[in-house]
């Protein structure tokens, strides 16, 4: 009867903790913002903005190939080249959605492990995917189309479809010259194709980007396009929030990876190995910036895929997203744990449910404690990182693999 | 993944209570959750993992190994002496220290009872009916450095040798060496059905497999705290296909497929004192009864065994409600060393050594750590030896299992201002002792240099070489220009020179302290016989008078300038006099002696006449000692 | 003069010549030197002495100042005390660089290659801004030494 009571009082007591809707204590001793008159970090701010152009890709011969690009756009919506011929790569990276997935776990075939991240701007990674298993934007657009749980396909039927669609047979011979008989060669062209067109896929000229323009003294800036919430939350980014030890650099990525220690969404699994198993998947591959079909074997990218050093210490390291583009692609995180812009803030402010595995692990964050006048204006900065809209043209199928 | 097919251990169900309505409403509630993520784990629907029941009360349990009939043998290392547990738990059998060993370390049961000896690098094969009359299995010097887990099965006998690097087999007449180059150190090791050798290796974070004929045919895991690395893997047990893993560090057994696919772990971090019921701190060594539904696991540190069985279930995870408790970090260990107003620490599970300053009359200040783990220069296997010079900013730590000693330079102005100094050590030099060819100072010895703790003098480094037993004495060029104590000393553990210029040295395994003289090496006496039993921390006063740790004791004993005990600090225990397994010790600026606590994860600071002036170190464990009258020995709050 | 008082003037010298994104940071030690005069086009190498003395470390960084999360190469080459380069086997040579504020290094292992009797590293990758050191080391026998340089990368 004791024991029953008892089970019963822990079933009670995690009911309550369970539903308990605890709000962290408010934040502490909000942190000095320096004046807006101050003058601003040009050094700083020049790591940030404007959008420069997109870095070259000598890995891929057709990179910069207009053919090549609606090929690419064209394989992008082409459901044909999953397992059961009902998703492709737009399902998870819905350009509707920011080129991302509103549900936090990708659902391709089946359940994923991860949130699919936007493809918008992915042409200025240095490593793509959430845990750097690719070092192209070809090599990482060959992953999904046979991983099981997202288009879960197989590169001998796509290679027969290729050969055995007149269309896509005369796209493919418009790009490349005759199809290679070499299903390997074959693959990595199509993702060569689909690369082309996702460097496309660019959202310039966001108010930030016109703003700095200004600031630096560059052509085309407008000094009005941040308004003064946004331009205190830029203080709040380069300063007390602490952002740019990570979030530097054009794509406000510093494009390598960490460990942060976020809370696990309920549908993700607990233990991610991220990078540690990225490092090695990438390093390891054929289809890597030094493998046999790369079209620059012994470029820079090449020479770093080498050069990577695997490691147990980059467990549980997952790459900085950009910060570009942020409104229409949430949640975010790479399991999709934050439904909204706020609450990832909010986590960073009070480091509430961080998720620390060992109590030897070094505590690498500290709470921001920002009051929410300042997380606000945080907020409205990130949100003036929103470039133009992509032209229409490039956010659905085209009519068909081959231009007019 | 193993192509093998599924043992029992996957299909044997617990019997069910009938349900009441209650009862089911619990199940429901809380049996559906559970179970289905645990079916999902590669078909296995039970694994060992429920807690059974705790064996408490052992003095350093550090192997064990389960008889055909399911009862226990447990060598306790500080009690020199072996128990034999019933299935239940109950004691049923000692073999007492009066035994033909000197310090048991490995045990395992086949036809008889093998029990490893390391003080006497050998292996000793026992009639347990006639066990006075054991006869020696496997002798060094020129076989093993310090026999330490075993195992034995249908005839073979496996001998893991950390300290030397390998693993030697037996076999009849057959004997194998394995490993050698490749482990580094084997603490661990175990037999499988099919003669196969599977070796746990703590220093290198692997668990690595070899064939019947010795061949290495592979391994897996990767150093870490997250699910599926190992930490200190320390012990290792095999049973029906499965690879049980003391994964010590990381206060968990996990169990792996023999292609290193992770199944699932047992056990969660113990974090308050004394935790226990399936909580577990640093767990050394395990065994699978024959049967394969009993878990036994040895916590040295915690004195006892904890025995787990069949269990139905999802495996466990951290409990959310554990996450009140504080940053519990701060582990120290074993080595301290002042100088002036600077106090500096070993940090082991973050395999890095702490600076910190003690010109506060409060507890001392971390002005900055440095080294993590690695092989690079600037990073260590497991730093163990330590010393500091404030005058010449300079620290010198030693990694055994690298087997170097480096010079570190502390960037730091002694008179600046309290503050942190990140990134202020500069790596001088690394002399990697294992590159000398064991040619030490003109003598030759067998096996690689492991050195450990460190004293300087006159410009002269005296190292301790806990592989040949001995003190390395190195001069300003690097070479090692003399050896001392060997043939003398059995397990040197630390050292310290007197005001008259003698070498003291403690011996854990002899039990008492021997003192040399650094110039010529010949002995000067000894100290504590039959009053240490385990000295382990040496450190003396300006007056001659000699502070030494007994770790197995839980207490410091100070000997006179004449030699006798004339004072006893500390007693087992969390209160302000407790101690539990104390190592390092050291004498600061302000004249008081800091003992680091090694067992309650914190440092003692006591007066040189025994009063308690402060701890420091993790929260949960200096709590008690600040505030004894709110705060039961144990931690509890009354 | 005091070697801080020489590392300062070295800075301030590379400070002038080195633009804006990176400024060695002096380091104490090692001893920093004064560059001596190179024909204009040169670049002028940093110069610092072993943490130990036993070697003189000189090292030019490509481009330089050494950018932020761009990849960049450098050269180096060792001298003895009287300033004549060591022949010195590249399997005795080590180079790595560290964050020490932040406990971590870079994510790669730059290859070291023999050309022109400099000892030239590609690539390396400061991926974050902060104080970074560059770390060369060179093994004699048993014993290790090192030589540093520190910079702020940002």
């Amino acid at each position: 009867m004791r024991r029953t009571l008892l089970c019963w009082l822990c079933v009670v007591l995690g009911l309550l903790w369970v539903f308990s809707d605890k709000k962290p204590e408010t934040p502490v001793a909000p942190v000095p913002v320096t004046a807006l008159e101050d003058p601003w970090p040009l050094d700083l701010l020049r790591h940030l903005g404007p959008l420069p152009p997109l870095p070259a890709d000598p890995t891929n011969s057709v990179a910069d190939n207009p053919a090549a690009a609606h090929y690419g756009q064209w394989l992008f919506f082409d459901k044909r080249l999953s397992g059961d011929g009902e998703i492709s790569c737009a399902t998870c990276h819905d350009p509707e959605h920011g080129f991302a997935d509103t549900r936090p776990i990708a659902l391709g075939k089946a359940l994923g492990e991860r949130h699919a991240p936007t493809v918008i701007g992915a042409a200025y990674q240095r490593w793509l995917g959430w845990g750097g298993r690719a070092d192209s934007l070809w090599m990482q657009a060959l992953g999904p189309m046979e991983n099981e749980v997202e288009m879960a396909g197989d590169r001998q039927e796509i290679a027969h479809l290729v050969r055995s669609d007149p269309l896509l047979r005369q796209a493919h011979e418009e790009v490349y010259g005759e199809v290679p008989k070499d299903v390997d060669t074959l693959f990595a062209q199509l993702g060569k194709a689909i690369a082309a067109y996702e460097r496309l896929l660019i959202q310039k000229d966001s108010p930030f980007d016109l703003w700095v323009r200004s600031i630096l003294d560059l052509p085309g800036g407008d000094p009005t396009a941040l308004n003064e919430e946004q331009q205190r939350g830029l203080r709040i980014f380069l300063g007390p929030g602490r952002c740019t030890l990570c979030h530097l650099g054009p794509t406000l990525s510093d494009l390598e990876f960490h460990n942060n220690q976020l809370p696990t969404h309920p549908d993700g699994p607990r233990d991610d190995a991220g990078r540690y198993q990225g490092a090695r998947l990438v390093q390891e591959s054929p289809f890597n910036a030094a493998g046999p079909y790369s079209d620059a074997p012994e470029g820079e990218a090449a020479e770093r895929v080498r050069a990577l050093v695997q490691s147990s210490e980059s467990y549980g390291e997952f790459r900085t997203p950009t910060l570009r583009n942020l409104a229409r692609r949430a949640p975010y995180g790479h399991q999709g744990q934050f439904p909204d812009l706020g609450s990832v803030l909010r986590f960073y402010n009070t480091l509430e449910d961080q998720d620390l595995r060992s109590h030897h692990q070094e505590q690498l964050l500290q709470p921001l404690r920002l009051d929410n006048a300042a997380l606000g204006a945080l907020e409205a900065f990130l949100l003036a990182l929103e470039g133009r809209d992509l032209p229409g043209h490039l956010v659905q199928a085209p009519v068909a693999p081959i231009r007019d | 993944m193993n192509p093998r097919p599924e043992g029992t251990i996957g299909t044997v169900k617990q019997p069910r209570p009938q349900p009441t309505r209650l009862r089911l409403w619990l199940i429901l509630l809380l049996g559906i959750p559970l179970a289905i993520p645990a079916l999902g784990q590669d078909g296995e629907a039970t694994h060992l993992g429920a807690w059974l029941h705790t064996i408490s009360d052992l003095r350093g349990p550090v192997a064990l190994d389960y008889t055909e009939g399911g009862a226990l043998w447990v060598v306790e290392a500080d009690g020199n002496r072996l128990s034999l547990f019933g299935p239940s738990g109950k004691p049923s059998r000692q073999l007492e220290s009066s035994g033909p060993w000197l310090n048991p370390r490995g045990v395992a049961v086949d036809t008889r009872l093998y029990v490893s000896d390391p003080a006497y690098r050998r292996v000793l094969g026992i009639a347990v009916e006639a066990w006075h009359e054991a006869d020696t299995v496997v002798q060094g010097p020129s076989g093993l450095c310090e026999p330490g887990a075993l195992d034995a099965k249908d005839g073979r006998l496996v001998i893991a040798d950390p300290l030397g690097g390998r693993v030697v087999l037996f076999q009849g007449s057959k004997r194998l060496e394995l490993g050698v180059g490749l482990l580094g150190e084997p603490t661990g090791v175990c037999l499988d059905d099919e003669g196969g050798t599977w070796v746990s290796d703590a220093a290198r974070a692997r668990v690595e497999h070899f064939d019947p004929d010795g061949n290495h045919v592979g391994g897996f895991g990767d150093y870490g705290a997250f699910r599926g690395l190992l930490a200190a893997p320390s012990g290792i047990a095999w049973w029906n296909h499965r690879v049980f893993v003391a994964d010590r560090d990381n206060h968990r057994i996990s169990v792996h497929t023999e292609g290193g696919d992770l199944l699932y772990t047992v056990g969660l971090h113990a974090l308050r004192p004394r935790e226990g019921k399936g909580l577990l701190h640093y767990p050394s060594a395990i065994a699978v009864s024959a049967d394969g539904t009993r878990l036994a696991v040895a916590e040295p540190l915690d004195g006892r065994v904890q025995v787990f069985s069949r269990a139905m279930g999802a495996e466990p995870t951290v409990d959310p409600l554990r996450r009140v408790t504080p940053q519990a970090s701060a582990h120290y260990g074993p080595a301290i060393r002042a100088s002036g107003q600077w106090m500096l620490l070993v940090e082991p599970e973050t395999h890095s050594v702490l600076l910190h300053d003690t010109r506060r009359d409060e507890a001392p200040i971390e002005l900055t750590s440095f080294g993590r783990r690695g092989s690079a220069l600037g990073r260590w296997i497991q730093p163990e030896g330590i010393w500091l010079d404030l005058e010449e900013r300079t620290a010198w730590v030693s990694d055994p299992t690298a087997g170097i000693l480096d010079q570190v330079l502390l960037r730091i102005d002694p008179q600046a201002p309290l503050n942190q100094h990140l990134g202020a050590a500069a790596w001088v030099r690394r002399v990697n002792l294992r590159a000398l060819k064991r040619d030490l100072g003109g003598v030759s010895v067998f096996h690689d240099p492991r050195p450990t703790a460190i004293c300087r003098r006159e410009g002269k480094t005296y190292v301790i070489d806990r592989a040949n037993r001995c003190v390395l004495v190195i001069d300003e060029t690097q070479t090692c220009v003399k050896v001392l104590g060997a043939g003398v000393l059995l397990k040197p553990i630390d050292l310290c020179f007197d005001p008259k210029g003698i070498l003291w040295i403690s011996d854990a395994w002899q039990g008492r302290i021997l003192g040399f003289d650094p110039n010529s090496g010949e002995s000067r006496g000894s100290r504590g016989a039959g009053a240490l039993q385990s000295p382990d921390g040496i450190c003396c006063d300006q007056e001659g008078r000699i502070f030494v740790s007994d770790r197995a004791a839980n207490r410091v004993l100070r000997f006179s300038s004449l030699g006798a005990v004339d004072l006893s600090i500390g007693k087992e225990g969390l209160g302000p006099e407790g101690l539990l397994g104390p190592r390092g010790l050291s004498i600061g600026k302000d004249g008081n002696i800091s003992v680091v606590d090694h067992g309650n994860h914190r440092c003692m600071v006591f007066t040189t006449e025994g009063e308690f002036v402060r701890a420091f170190g993790s929260k949960l464990h200096v709590r008690p000692a600040m505030q004894p009258k709110i705060y039961d020995e144990w931690g509890n709050k009354r | 003069m005091k070697a801080s008082t020489w590392t300062w003037i070295l800075c301030l010298a590379l400070g002038a010549c080195g633009g804006e994104e990176t400024q060695p940071v002096a380091a104490d030690p090692p001893t920093a030197e004064s560059t001596d005069p190179k024909p204009a086009d040169e670049p002028l190498p940093l110069k610092a002495d072993a943490n130990g003395g036993g070697f003189r470390l000189e090292l030019i960084p490509s481009p330089h100042p050494i950018p932020l999360n761009r990849d960049f190469s450098l050269r180096f080459r060792l001298l003895d005390n009287e300033g004549k380069p060591l022949a010195e086997p590249l399997k005795h040579m080590a180079l790595d660089a560290d964050m020490p504020e932040h406990g971590h290094g870079m994510k790669i292992a730059p290859v070291l290659e023999e050309k022109d009797g400099w000892i030239h590293a590609s690539p390396l990758l400061f991926h974050m801004p902060g104080l970074w050191e560059i770390y060369v080391d060179r093994t004699q026998g048993h014993v290790t030494e090192r030589a540093q340089l520190s910079f702020k990368v940002y």
